[in-house]
């Protein structure tokens, strides 16, 4: 680590581990830990990716896109839900289309603007919340499995090993075969099959970092192996899993679209963007915007996080830029 | 010796594979509800169900249960469908022909067309052509395949009327979805193909060669591109899986006869057999093709060699 550590008095030497910077090198072990309390590490890590103009290009167009699907009622020029039939499959204005319509109107009359606005919400939400929870699934599994490496380690592996032949869309729809379609059977594929990515790197981390001298010390001191594995271990493999969440989101996005384009996954009259296409593109040949309205907005939710995944592995580790993009989460 | 004890663990991965995949599925359908519900036709009354029950052992304790399951597995005896009457396996089988025709091939080309784009952008990695080269891989690599699906159909069937939208016969309807799947393979092919080669360019072999002054080709094709391939064709295992998981639900859209429509078609009538042994046989599939790269890529990189399995 050769990152600056704010906490640090000044002129310690670089590259040497946060936790031996303390005012007080005798206090007892919870005070130690409470003085380090800077995320020095993921704030530098945050602070280039956000230096890196692909990374702020990437983090505006998120927070853009997150703000359009947040005030969503405020900003929709209508009711997303509401059918005109007199106005089916209309054009949009700026070709030529009667009534007014930003993006034109699908083939049930809704417009197509204020559908899209609400549908990135339920989109978004999917793509975070099970991005968050395999983070979660993976961060807990990954450091079980590169504590107790021999034992419990080579199983999970093993096991990740049988999840990569299975892809996620097999699974989800194998999964909706058995629970019927919605959109929380898919909410729930996605959280629990996204562990493998996460659990494998961390895994590899905390293997290594467990023989390091900061975990001999806490030990030495009495500390718990819960204790070291939550307040040493944690904090020390969390910048990959941050990486790796922003790649996952947009593979997550997609695969949810994908299962509800297939009418698989979100219900009506509830909506994401995947549903949109869905109900679109029986209508192709009527009213393309439908289709690509929705789906130009699925590609700015994916580049938005790629562009900051990349910035942040970038930010991370300079040579990973060759690794592939999430690997297992196909 | 080597090269056979590694065959010999991979074997043993692709049975823990089987092993694995009908034990989630056994597990699955057993927690989430009544199989005996679930391996009857959907319309059946109580009195069909019981019966359902009795003939598939589902009355038997849950490990006599399993080991039939196990034993149906190993011998690719997944009964009949309920949808179409058809031996399930016969049925699984006769539509992965199909399928591959559109994998295959789309990974192959997908694997030509970034390994050119892909070097060209890496001895072009400062100058104007090699960056846009690379943002047009990038933005290609964010756009949904089923996006693209749809635009080539409305593009291509609908506005210039050049290829049949959906289904259609001959190899013509092969043209779209080949297209979506090589682009959407060689968006992140050729972004990894071109880091590979910046990396193997700056490294020892490749600056030794340079130095003892052999023409920039030979540099290129005998030392730099050898040393890149390795990771490369290993991640074609990995892009073979992920165009599967597209396949499934391209295959749906443009209504074409594979796996993947019978998948789906299978789920929205309740045919669990059929679901059943489809992702059984899309396992097996994907870790043979990954089996089949390692070993590639162990025979192409003699560093492997040298290290036990």
């Amino acid at each position: 680590m050769s990152s600056e550590n704010p906490a640090a008095p000044t002129g310690a030497t670089a590259g040497m581990p946060a936790t031996t910077t303390q005012p007080d090198p005798w206090g007892p072990a919870s005070d130690q830990a409470r003085v380090v309390k800077t995320p020095g590490r993921m704030r530098e890590i945050l602070g280039k990716a956000w230096h890196n103009p692909g990374g702020r290009f990437g983090f505006l167009l998120l927070a853009l896109l997150v703000l359009a699907a947040v005030l969503a009622p405020w900003i929709s020029p209508a009711d997303p839900t509401k059918q005109v039939l007199s106005d089916t499959d209309t054009a949009p204005m700026w070709l030529g289309g009667e009534g007014g319509y930003l993006l034109g109107t699908d083939s049930l009359g809704r417009d197509v603007l204020s559908r899209v606005l609400y549908g990135l919400r339920l989109s978004l939400f999917v793509g975070i919340v099970a991005a968050t929870l395999s983070a979660m699934l993976g961060l807990l599994l990954g450091i079980l499995a590169g504590w107790y490496e021999s034992t419990l380690g080579k199983l999970l592996m093993r096991l990740a090993d049988i999840q990569f032949a299975v892809p996620f869309v097999a699974v989800g729809i194998a999964l909706t075969a058995v629970l019927g379609p919605g959109l929380t059977p898919v909410l729930v594929i996605l959280s629990v099959w996204g562990w493998t990515t996460y659990a494998r790197t961390i895994a590899n981390s905390v293997s290594q970092v467990k023989r390091s001298d900061f975990v001999t010390a806490a030990r030495t001191l009495g500390a718990s192996t819960p204790r070291i594995m939550l307040r040493h271990i944690t904090p020390s493999v969390l910048a990959p899993v941050v990486v790796l969440w922003s790649t996952s989101a947009g593979v997550l996005i997609l695969a949810e679209s994908g299962l509800s384009l297939l009418g698989l996954g979100v219900q009506a009259p509830d909506f994401s963007l995947g549903s949109m296409l869905s109900d679109g593109q029986v209508a192709l040949r009527l009213s393309w915007w439908a289709v690509v309205a929705p789906g130009t907005a699925l590609l700015l939710i994916v580049l938005a996080f790629n562009m900051i995944g990349d910035a942040l592995r970038d930010a991370f580790n300079p040579s990973s830029a060759l690794e592939p993009r999430n690997p297992e989460l196909v | 010796m080597n090269l056979l004890r590694f065959l010999m663990w991979k074997l043993l991965l692709l049975l823990t594979v089987l092993l694995g995949v009908t034990t989630l599925m056994f597990f699955l359908t057993r927690a989430t509800g009544d199989p005996a519900v679930l391996l009857s036709p959907p319309e059946a009354g109580p009195e069909v169900i019981e019966a359902t029950r009795v003939r598939l052992g589902l009355d038997q304790p849950l490990i006599v249960q399993y080991w039939d399951t196990l034993v149906s597995t190993f011998t690719l005896d997944f009964g009949t469908s309920f949808a179409s009457g058809q031996n399930v396996w016969a049925s699984v089988t006769e539509r992965l022909g199909p399928s591959l025709t559109l994998v295959i091939p789309s990974l192959l080309l997908a694997a030509l067309l970034a390994g050119m784009i892909g070097t060209y952008a890496a001895l072009h990695q400062a100058d104007a052509r090699g960056r846009l080269l690379m943002g047009a891989a990038f933005i290609l690599d964010g756009i949904p395949y089923f996006l693209v699906a749809l635009v080539l159909v409305l593009v291509f069937a609908i506005q210039l009327g050049w290829l049949p939208a959906t289904g259609g016969d001959g190899s013509i309807s092969l043209v779209i979805p080949i297209a979506v799947l090589t682009i959407q393979g060689f968006a992140t092919l050729s972004r990894l193909t071109r880091g590979q080669l910046i990396d193997s360019l700056s490294q020892g072999p490749v600056t030794m060669a340079k130095s003892k002054g052999l023409p920039a080709r030979t540099v290129l094709f005998r030392h730099a591109v050898p040393l890149a391939l390795p990771p490369l064709i290993a991640y074609l295992g990995i892009l073979f899986s992920f165009l599967i998981g597209s396949l499934l639900i391209l295959e749906s859209l443009l209504n074409y006869a594979g796996l993947g429509q019978l998948l789906v078609r299978a789920v929205q009538q309740r045919d669990f057999p059929t679901v059943q042994a489809c992702v059984l046989v899309i396992a097996v599939l994907i870790t043979v093709v990954n089996i089949v790269m390692d070993t590639i890529v162990r025979l192409l990189d003699p560093r492997l060699r040298t290290k036990v399995a």
